[in-house]
């Protein structure tokens, strides 16, 4: 009984773990690399809502990971948010703003604004001291008009006519910096987010691959996804199906399996071009 | 958080070069992307130079040091070739270049070199070294930075690797220059320095060096 | 039965809570870019007594590193109706001192029935700057108007100094126009005299200092309210350029 005592009341924090970790980094072995997405994101606001887009690659080191990402993220029905940085912080920090802002909504009974989303998130990020790598450009219309905050790590924002942000930011802001002019119509807005895009994913080596849009105003959301695919993979030359026998058949059993049929359904799927990955 | 400061002289402008000897043939590819770090320095730049004697000379890593190992390189052939009054075969090249990288053992020209030729008899041969001058001749060779992407292919593709009995297998020309074409194709889909164009070299005894240009994604 | 009291000193414990303070681990876990400097306000703010009321002016540039981040930057961040404050240092530490004192003065608000005085205000920001001064980077100005001493201005500089002065200079570009002001600054000036001195001192140090930069936003704070007024970079006044 004392013993079980002794074992269990040492009192204060356990510091196991840090021991544990400086042996392993004494003994050489280094954690895994936190995943980063090299991204172009951009949006800007034009006469009647906002016009956001993304590319759609996803890279670990040089790596192209995945190229068909979906960056353009959900808060509600009137808000969304582009995310660049570290994904998994990007993805959650979203996924949780979303949840916070569809309970506020019920509870409310209003439309929430997009004032509530970027100080729910500024206030959420300031407390983690930039230790959760989302930069995030969340966009929306609400009552009071179309808005675009870009949110920093820190838990820094400002509000801006137009911003675009990742690796291929850069690139980006200094075409829409070049033609940006207040009030534009739709189509000047989407010909100049666009080919801000095209920009970095050609010049980026960290973008690349399509570019997402979506088009938000009070009345409506229109979804491109894709608005364009930049580059795509080409035919391939030669055939490379394998020589029967490349693998060696050791042995062979053929066993009959029982079953009866409970139903059947005939359905035609549509070939042709591959669904958007929902993150 | 410390921060490590230091002279570092080494640039890496990646490019990835792949070459295949055939019994009268030699098919030597290089991307012609330039990069560093995040940007594209050129998209229209071959990783291959043709040497004085219908040699190739395939190196990528930092530019500087690949131009200077080529510009020193072909004062070299030059001399020989006062010397010996005649060309400098492919091996003797190599065998050059190997003592040219070691003899810079402690401050090593940072590339990924091979060079690809034909022997005496018209048959195709390569030649690779690590950046030291360790040499090794191949039947076929991939350097530089899609290397993990493309070799693994390569190995099936032409010693059937992946089979239950592996060993060379015969490959025309044609079917090589076209599988080159869609292994960097391949590449390009999962690697971010690899892109805009291929460049394919055929150098046979009798038309010398044919030359292709395919273009690939430029994103 | 045994009884270990779990509060003993145990100083391994110690020594090890302090080796630990910023993991080893840390280091290979977050990526570089997060270990770097923050987004931060170089910038030129100043502040000036009247007669009458305040004026407050800043410069309009927000950059991370060597990147302009925000050109339109508005620094002048009301706390009250009749209160303002200046910001410089981390632009996430000082929005949020900003956010945190102007909830703490709207509850003062309704809890007094009347607005509350600029030395309250200034109170609150000093005490949110004192009270963090290891983990934070700000360094804040609270100008205003109250019916008890008129016109104000408090410096709040970095360690949690609170000082009224009749003029207050902060960020990065003040350095370059502190001798323009020794030089310049009269107490008591009027609206005009007092508007031209400080759109001058900015201009000063915009063109002097590489954090300072864009345009110049001042505002004038007085017993009838708040006029803002934007001065845009190709409108702000000649001076000599070297």
């Amino acid at each position: 009984m004392s013993a079980i005592a002794l074992e269990q009341a040492t009192g204060g924090f356990n510091f196991d773990n840090c021991r544990r970790n400086e042996l392993l980094l004494s003994n050489g072995v280094l954690p895994g690399k936190i995943h980063k997405t090299g991204t172009t994101i951009a949006a800007l606001t034009y006469k009647d809502g906002v016009v956001i887009a993304a590319d759609t690659r996803c890279t670990a080191g040089t790596m192209i990971f995945d190229d068909n990402v979906l960056k353009i993220h959900r808060l509600s029905d009137n808000i969304y948010a582009l995310g660049a940085g570290t994904s998994a912080d990007c993805d959650f920090q979203t996924r949780m703003l979303e949840s916070q802002l569809e309970l506020l909504k019920l509870n409310q009974d209003r439309q929430v604004r997009v004032a509530t989303a970027v100080r729910k998130i500024q206030q959420h990020l300031f407390r983690y001291q930039g230790y959760l790598g989302a930069y995030l450009i969340i966009v929306g219309v609400d009552v009071t008009g179309s808005h675009i905050a870009t949110v920093h790590p820190h838990g820094s924002i400002a509000y801006l006519p137009f911003i675009a942000s990742g690796s291929g930011g850069y690139t980006s802001l200094s075409v829409i910096e070049d033609r940006f002019k207040p009030n534009m119509t739709e189509d000047e807005a989407k010909k100049l987010v666009r080919d801000a895009l095209y920009a970095s994913t050609t010049t980026d080596l960290y973008s690349g691959s399509k570019i997402n849009m979506f088009v938000l105003t009070k009345e409506k959301l229109d979804k491109f996804l894709p608005y364009e695919i930049v580059a795509a993979r080409t035919e391939k030359q030669n055939d490379y199906t394998l020589a029967k026998g490349t693998t060696e058949v050791l042995s062979t059993t053929v066993k009959k399996i029982e079953f009866d049929i409970v139903n059947e359904k005939v359905k035609t799927t549509s070939g042709g071009h591959e669904a958007m990955e929902l993150a | 958080m410390v921060k490590q400061h230091g002279w570092y002289p080494y640039e890496f402008q990646s490019g990835t070069t792949v070459a295949i000897a055939g019994d009268d043939y030699v098919v030597v590819a290089s991307d012609t992307r330039l990069t560093e770090n995040y940007s594209i320095l050129s998209r229209t730049h071959s990783n291959v130079y043709k040497m004085h004697n219908n040699s190739l000379l395939l190196s990528t890593g930092f530019l500087g040091d690949v131009l200077t190992l080529k510009k020193t390189l072909e004062g070299r052939i030059k001399s020989y070739e006062y010397t010996h009054n005649k060309p400098i075969s492919t091996p003797a090249l190599a065998q050059m270049i190997s003592i040219m990288m070691y003899g810079r053992r402690f401050f090593p020209y940072y590339t990924n070199t091979a060079v690809a030729g034909l022997d005496s008899e018209g048959k195709g041969c390569i030649f690779g070294f690590d950046p030291v001058g360790s040499m090794t001749p191949e039947r076929y060779t991939c350097e530089g930075s899609a290397m993990p992407l493309l070799l693994p292919i390569l190995d099936s593709y032409m010693l059937g690797k992946n089979s239950t009995k592996p060993g060379p297998v015969k490959r025309t020309k044609e079917e090589i220059v076209k599988m080159v074409k869609d292994i960097y194709m391949a590449g390009c889909e999962r690697h971010v320095e690899l892109g805009d164009g291929v460049v394919i070299h055929v150098l046979t005894k009798d038309k010398g060096i044919e030359t292709d240009v395919h273009a690939l994604r430029k994103d | 039965m045994d009884v270990v009291n779990p509060m003993t000193y145990d100083a391994e414990e110690d020594q090890l809570r302090e080796r630990t303070k910023y993991s080893q681990m840390d280091r290979h876990l977050i990526p570089m870019e997060f270990q770097q400097a923050p987004v931060s306000t170089g910038t030129t703010i100043v502040a000036v007594e009247y007669d009458g009321g305040v004026i407050i002016g800043a410069d309009t540039r927000t950059s991370t590193g060597t990147f302009v981040f925000n050109r339109f930057t508005d620094k002048l961040t009301p706390l009250t109706d009749r209160i303002f404050c200046l910001r410089s240092g981390s632009a996430a530490d000082t929005q949020a001192i900003a956010q945190v004192v102007t909830y703490q003065l709207d509850f003062l608000t309704q809890e007094m029935n009347e607005p509350p005085l600029v030395r309250i205000a200034a109170n609150c920001v000093r005490r949110m700057i004192y009270q963090y001064r290891d983990d934070m980077l700000a360094g804040m100005i609270v100008a205003g108007w109250d019916k008890k001493l008129g016109g104000q201005v408090y410096s709040c500089p970095l360690g949690g100094l609170l000082v009224r002065q009749p003029v207050s200079l902060g960020g990065s570009g003040s350095t370059y126009i502190w001798g323009y002001l020794d030089n310049n600054f009269r107490p008591n000036m009027t609206k005009q005299e007092c508007f031209d001195f400080v759109l001058k001192g900015i201009t000063l140090a915009i063109t002097r200092d590489g954090s300072s930069g864009g345009c110049a936003r001042l505002a004038i704070i007085n017993k009838d309210g708040v006029e803002r007024i934007d001065v845009l970079g190709n409108d702000l006044p000649k001076v000599f350029d070297l």
